[in-house]
């Protein structure tokens, strides 16, 4: 079991700098804003947004270096056949561990991203570290993908706290949508007759 | 706090058949892709390796020797005392020793995905009568008991290779997903 990835976002830090050249009185005002939990959930399902963005269109890292090339042998597994993987390192096979990024917001101006299962945490843990289930790491095989540079976090801190000081109802559908999409899914037990994992649903208009 | 948009809207858009039914499709196809890579899923949902493959069977798989069963005892008889056993045409992905619920790949190609008629998305696998096996030598092993690829699912299950559901993992891509077909009706219908 591999120790817990996250990344830790200093919120206060960012907004420092995304509004270093403000003044005084505009950053007074905006401030406070980073203590609202919905702020700070956006924040943090944008950042996911963009790590996901970076690893599989971009292939690079958190400090934007491109990724080392996969191993032949990984090439010629199975797994890698089955899942029409092409050559290009994104870092997503059957797609499980991008998918579980998850933004905690518990603590005051503090975002971490972390891995929702402890699964899924190892095998980022193995790409971070370049260790991928073996005792210790190697630099040189090393996939760190969970993370972003500075500026980007920047961005995403000034356009996401002047969108809520704005009020725009799209902050809240994205919100909304998320929470739906994550209430509605959920497995139903069965034999093998069917798994139902869904409401109802309607024809469309 | 901004203005909370209508969730009866997003519920209309969210179960549209053009939301729901790529992801039914999407659904079978990790369930697909899981097991051809040879992997189940334990009684709490977590990814396993399938248990693997009887020697025996493998035997059988590879065209080495058949067995039968006489007077309650087990008769084995090899390829060198028997030249015209054949190996079947294995499934795409299928081999020998592989454990992957691919000996022909019909119980995984049955896998469908509908909108049932109490208005949910399902994966099932429907009661269609197998097709023979086809061995490598042209012959055909006929399907003279009619199975099924709903028994042929329910006795890999009962064999202790689980594999008809998803992990959590595969409940947060589906999720994903989700949100976006929703996000892009959302926009396609100008919400």
């Amino acid at each position: 079991m591999a120790e817990r990835v996250r990344y830790s976002i200093n919120l206060k830090k960012a907004f420092d700098s995304a509004f270093a050249s403000k003044t005084r009185d505009v950053k007074a005002a905006l401030r406070p804003l980073l203590k609202k939990s919905d702020l700070k959930r956006q924040i943090g399902r944008k950042v996911i947004e963009e790590i996901k963005k970076r690893t599989q269109e971009k292939s690079v890292d958190r400090n934007g270096r491109p990724f080392p090339k996969y191993s032949e042998s990984y090439k010629k597994s199975l797994a890698y056949q089955v899942y029409g993987k092409s050559s290009k390192v994104n870092l997503t096979l059957s797609g499980e561990m991008m998918a579980s990024m998850v933004a905690k917001t518990d603590s005051p101006l503090t975002i971490d991203i972390v891995m929702a299962d402890q699964a899924n945490n190892d095998k980022a843990h193995g790409n971070i570290t370049g260790s991928y289930g073996r005792p210790s790491g190697n630099s040189a095989k090393a996939r760190d993908f969970l993370g972003l540079p500075d500026e980007d976090l920047q961005k995403i801190v000034r356009e996401e706290v002047n969108r809520y000081s704005r009020s725009s109802t799209a902050f809240d559908l994205e919100a909304l949508v998320e929470s739906f999409a994550t209430s509605q899914l959920a497995r139903t037990t069965t034999g093998t007759e069917a798994i139902d994992f869904l409401i109802e649903g309607f024809e469309d208009f | 706090m901004p203005n909370i948009p209508n969730l009866d809207r997003i519920i209309t858009i969210a179960t549209m058949k053009s939301v729901l039914e790529p992801l039914g499709l999407l659904a079978k196809d990790v369930v697909v892709k899981r097991v051809k890579s040879g992997y189940g899923l334990s009684p709490g949902f977590s990814k396993v390796k399938l248990k693997a493959l009887s020697n025996s069977y493998k035997e059988w798989r590879s065209g080495k020797a058949v067995y039968f069963q006489k007077g309650g005892s087990r008769i084995r008889i090899s390829k060198e005392k028997w030249r015209s056993i054949s190996e079947p045409v294995l499934g795409e992905f299928g081999s020998p020793s592989r454990s992957n619920l691919t000996l022909t790949g019909q119980l995984l190609e049955s896998i469908q995905s509908r909108i049932n008629d109490s208005g949910k998305v399902e994966l099932f696998i429907p009661d269609t009568v197998r097709k023979g096996i086809r061995l490598k030598n042209g012959k055909i092993i006929p399907n003279r008991a009619r199975v099924t690829n709903a028994q042929v699912a329910k006795y890999v299950q009962e064999q202790g290779r689980d594999f008809f559901n998803f992990t959590d993992g595969e409940i947060r891509i589906l999720t994903d997903e989700y949100q976006k077909l929703i996000n892009e009706a959302i926009e396609r219908f100008n919400f």
